[in-house]
């Protein structure tokens, strides 16, 4: 046991007395501090850039753009421009990705509409991509409510006279209208998804944890390489089982670090679930790390140990759901996915199943670790 | 002189020692790197066949209209883009969401059409299979957002016409109530005709899939110092005052790193636009439009990018240098890719990032990597963007000489 403790204290220190090891284990909260004051009102992932004639339109007009400018939020945000031209400017030079263009008399376009369908509304768009037609259906959903009036009047008056009570229909409308969210959002194991329930949320926090992961795996790499100049170390002239222990140690103690600076971070998003799903799944992935190092310690000579570090830093950027769920859009790629221990731990945190995987990853690098060893003599 | 080419020539034969097995690590890379690309470049190019996100709606049997309402948002054609909706029991479709066939489950409540028509509006739980958010499902949010407006919209109508008809007293409530219904439906379903559309040509920003492609080759690029750790990492002090001594001043041993490092690693630049050429002649894949858009193309990408080779592996040994150590540099070069990158729009398109980041951009060396990229993939010069790879390779090399100057003080 002193051996263990003793080792752990000079592991620790070998890899503390390293500024940059420090730097780093500090910069990743301190970039979730950036990029969480980084984003200020009026941010958006998609621009739409609105216009319509200041001085003649009309009180239908000047009440959907309002109504358009107050649903802005960091998913989608709507902006006047004071002309056609700067419209079509803002959209050719990619500052947004689609803008409208409304009439002065709006009013008049929606009841012609609501009885021959004709266009009350001009879109100007560079490139036809999903963001446009998910803007296409925000903007008109936006446009439904009056739309919804005038098919109303319309109908009635089809089958009776209702010129006089235009005012009494109006303000039985607007009675009964609402904007309430019908929808409400949830994680697989039914917890609140509070991202997606908090249309101001920082879509730019999204990724943090996912980079975390892949820091940590990186840093359990990096610590691997220190065991290649360990096989010389006389503080391991030990018997066999207890150098592997140790040396395993010495994968596990940076890792250690690495993944109480990740867990900081991740609570400073504001993300974070309850400690006791986010700590077994931090230590766990930590396991995993420290598997896979070792079996790759085992079996690799060092050139090649070093080709694989930038292959699975790159491909947990990629593959992993950390920016995007790549295996959502291209299935071929999920079981590629599940060879690296970042797509398990980002599962496993709202997926309780997603455990078993993690255990089941770290058992197999360790029972492939063993057989290989023990092949090899 | 002499000297100088002797040790240049030890350095760059000290880092062909290596080559082989780096190279298998960079050939993997780049199989990993393209095939992506590769892939993303054929979903997006390729007419949309399949939906994006798979959605079971769990609801009881005796609900009524539910069916319906599958049919309905089935068949609005932005959302027919994106989603594809079937019903299932709600043990299943959870047992599912598990093992990820579907990617999203809508859970009606009891008597939810009920609720609708008192005015209840019992929300609906959309509860989704994996654990990350992603941008996909900001968006999937606000198209919740626009199917909200859709029923409380339509609701307003309705009850509008019940109240109507209540005070005039008037026969034939539900019939008409019926066709007003349906009258809503149908508009929603095709509402987009309400709108003309117009194209502009787009100037000043690039596709989306440009983009991917330039900013997985910087990746390529910058992710392989990872695998020269060892030997980017300065030599020891005593060494590097013995070179010293020996007229082999810092700026000349830094020249001499950079030849070897430039030399040993451009075999492998080459070797593989060499596999994207064979790659493209075998699968017919090209980018028109762009310089890439033949095989001479390729080449002629490749020695338009030499550039962005040089700049990147000047950035690289500048990290080497600042840390002194081999793992320390591993460590801050990954950082620096990812903190940089994703500012400077590798990862999101630099229209989508704040205005706080956008505005950081331009002082970054990514940035200017990505921007050059991107104007030779489109047959320009973006003079701006090669003359800030020439100043960030300068002063790399600048802080690379302070830096040992300083430390060796």
């Amino acid at each position: 046991m002193r051996e263990f403790v003793t080792c752990f204290l000079l592991w620790s220190k070998r890899f503390l007395k390293h500024p940059f090891f420090v730097f780093t284990l500090l910069l990743m909260p301190l970039s979730v501090f950036f990029l969480k004051y980084s984003q200020r009102p009026g941010d958006a992932f998609i621009q739409v850039a609105l216009f319509a004639p200041k001085e003649h339109s009309d009180s239908v007009t000047t009440d959907v753009i309002q109504k358009m400018l107050s649903l802005s939020n960091t998913s989608i945000r709507f902006y006047l421009c004071d002309s056609r031209d700067e419209l079509q400017k803002e959209v050719a030079e990619g500052k947004a990705a689609c803008g409208y263009l409304f009439p002065e008399d709006l009013e008049q376009k929606l009841e012609r509409y609501a009885k021959d369908r004709t266009p009350f509304l001009h879109v100007i768009q560079s490139q036809k991509d999903a963001r446009t037609n998910i803007v296409d259906e925000i903007v008109l959903s936006s446009l439904y409510q009056p739309v919804s009036y005038y098919m109303l009047t319309h109908f009635l008056s089809e089958k009776w006279d209702i010129t006089s009570e235009k005012d009494w229909l109006h303000e039985t409308f607007i009675k009964h209208s609402s904007s309430e969210l019908l929808f409400h959002f949830e994680y697989a194991d039914g917890t609140e998804n509070s991202l997606l329930n908090d249309k101001d949320a920082n879509y730019m926090l999204m990724p943090v944890r996912g980079i975390v992961s892949v820091i940590i795996l990186l840093i359990c790499l990096t610590g691997g390489l220190s065991c290649y100049e360990d096989s010389r170390n006389p503080l391991l002239l030990m018997d066999a089982q207890k150098k592997s222990l140790c040396i395993l140690l010495s994968l596990l103690t940076p890792a250690l670090f690495a993944g109480a600076s990740g867990l900081l971070t991740i609570k400073m998003t504001g993300i974070t679930v309850s400690f006791t799903t986010e700590i077994p799944a931090m230590l766990l992935y930590l396991l995993c790390c420290m598997g896979l190092t070792n079996l790759l310690r085992i079996v690799c000579c060092r050139a090649l140990y070093l080709a694989a570090i930038p292959l699975l830093t790159a491909g947990s950027l990629i593959i992993s759901p950390v920016f995007f769920n790549l295996s959502d859009l291209f299935p071929v790629l999920a079981p590629v996915s599940r060879l690296l221990p970042a797509t398990h731990y980002l599962n496993s945190i709202y997926n309780p199943s997603a455990f078993f995987s993690l255990l089941l990853f770290f058992f197999l690098c360790s029972a492939l670790s063993v057989s290989y060893s023990r092949i090899r003599g | 002189m002499k000297q100088f080419k002797q040790y240049t020539y030890l350095e760059i034969k000290r880092m062909f020692l290596s080559l082989p097995k780096l190279f298998l690590g960079s050939l993997f890379l780049f199989a990993l790197l393209s095939g992506f690309l590769a892939v993303c470049a054929q979903g997006i190019n390729r007419e949309k066949e399949k939906n994006t996100i798979t959605v079971a709606v769990a609801a009881a049997a005796d609900e009524p209209f539910v069916d319906w309402m599958i049919t309905t948002v089935s068949n609005m054609k932005n959302t027919a883009y994106i989603c594809s909706f079937e019903r299932m029991e709600e043990a299943l479709a959870e047992q599912k969401l598990e093992s990820g066939e579907i990617d999203a489950v809508f859970l009606i409540p009891k008597q939810y059409i009920a609720s609708i028509i008192k005015g209840e509006n019992k929300p609906v739980t959309i509860r989704f299979g994996k654990s990350q958010t992603t941008v996909a499902d900001f968006l999937f949010r606000q198209l919740c957002e626009a199917a909200s407006s859709y029923i409380l919209g339509s609701e307003a109508g309705i009850y509008s016409l019940q109240e109507y008809y209540a005070y005039h007293n008037l026969a034939k409530e539900r019939e008409d109530e019926l066709e007003l219904n349906l009258r809503y439906i149908k508009e929603i379903i095709d509402l987009n005709q309400a709108v003309s559309k117009e194209e502009t040509a787009g100037k000043g920003s690039y596709p989306l899939i440009s983009q991917y492609m330039v900013s997985g080759f910087l990746l390529f690029l910058l992710f392989q110092g990872l695998s020269y750790s060892k030997l980017l990492a300065p030599k020891s002090r005593s060494l590097q005052n013995l070179l010293t001594l020996e007229h082999l001043g810092y700026g000349k041993q830094l020249f001499a790193k950079e030849t070897a490092f430039f030399l040993s690693v451009l075999p492998t630049y080459l070797f593989y636009f060499l596999l994207i050429g064979i790659g493209m002649k075998i699968s017919g894949f090209s980018l028109p439009e762009t310089t890439c858009s033949d095989l001479n193309g390729i080449w002629r990408f490749a020695v338009s990018c030499i550039p962005l080779f040089i700049t990147s592996t000047i950035l690289i040994l500048l990290v080497y240098e600042m840390t002194e150590d081999a793992s320390s540099g591993l460590l801050l070069l990954t950082f620096c890719i990812l903190l940089m990158g994703l500012c400077s729009g590798f990862f999101y398109p630099l229209e989508h990032l704040p205005q706080a980041v956008r505005s950081i951009a331009p002082l970054l060396p990514t940035y200017h990597l990505l921007q050059y990229g991107l104007a030779v993939l489109h047959q320009s010069f973006a003079t701006g963007s090669f003359l800030m790879l020439i100043f960030f390779s300068a002063l790399s090399c600048l802080l690379i000489i302070i830096r040992k100057e300083v430390s060796h003080a």
